[in-house]
């Protein structure tokens, strides 16, 4: 895409412009909903969101999963919707871009599993299939590492 | 970030209770998160300067994996969980 400036705009301490243009928010409005129904269905794309914590204890894995199992997927299924939510809003809080910057988070590592995305990877050719797709997970980085420069600012040093 | 494939570490010491161990939180490395964004989950999660969380993650990169916290269970549980919650991927093992 291109545009004339970044997505995001600092309005105040504590308050963001939201710059994104009709385009970008049709797009992203739709991303969360192909994520959602991946976890619906048990995509193996969707794998890194569940990452196991006992990857060679499959004792301990299934009693940590069974203790905290649910809340990881309603944390992922709330930072999808809280993302869709505030996606017309004008202005935005830093908790507002922090729901962003998550879930853009998911939906690169559900797309960009999908792609099957690694280090040093070259732009697919448009003839490619996956040339569409991986374009958008390009976009999402960029967008991703724009609202990070305002998320760190938060940081005292 | 790179890809990398998670190896199971040596245990010698069998005869040691959960209790009696600390436990280790271990970040892996994979090729989608952004270098900035593990950088800020870090700082976010466990209140790291930049410097420690920039070597933490570079770490990472590098090396494919880096201890990020340790401590009793439950602590290096709440740990692994809050980090799965920002996409990390993060395993826990036994301080040996």
């Amino acid at each position: 895409m291109n545009r004339q400036h970044g997505p995001i705009g600092r309005l105040g301490p504590n308050l963001f412009e939201n710059r994104l243009e009709e385009a970008e928010v049709e797009l992203l409005t739709i991303l969360p909903d192909v994520v959602n129904e991946a976890m619906e269905m048990n995509s193996p794309y969707v794998a890194r969101l569940f990452p196991p914590t006992y990857p060679f204890e499959p004792d301990s894995q299934k009693d940590f999963e069974s203790m905290v199992g649910e809340s990881l997927i309603e944390r992922h299924r709330g930072l999808l919707t809280g993302f869709t939510s505030t996606l017309r809003q004008k202005q935005l809080s830093h908790n507002d871009l922090a729901t962003w910057v998550g879930a853009i988070n998911d939906i690169r590592l559900v797309l960009g599993s999908a792609l099957e995305v690694y280090e040093g990877m070259d732009d697919p050719d448009e003839s490619d299939p996956r040339y569409q797709d991986y374009m958008i997970y390009n976009y999402l980085s960029w967008l991703q590492g724009s609202i990070l420069d305002f998320l760190s600012e938060q940081f005292s040093e | 970030m790179g890809s990398t494939t998670i190896t199971r570490p040596e245990i010698t010491t069998e005869d040691v209770t959960d209790l009696d161990r600390e436990w280790r939180v271990v970040v892996w490395n994979d090729p989608i998160n952004l270098i900035s964004y593990v950088i800020y989950v870090l700082r976010l999660t466990f209140g790291y300067s930049l410097a420690k969380a920039t070597e933490l993650t570079m770490e990472v990169h590098n090396n494919g994996r880096s201890i990020v916290s340790s401590g009793p269970r439950e602590k290096a549980e709440t740990d692994a969980h809050a980090l799965h919650g920002y996409g990390l991927w993060a395993t826990l093992e036994r301080d040996l």
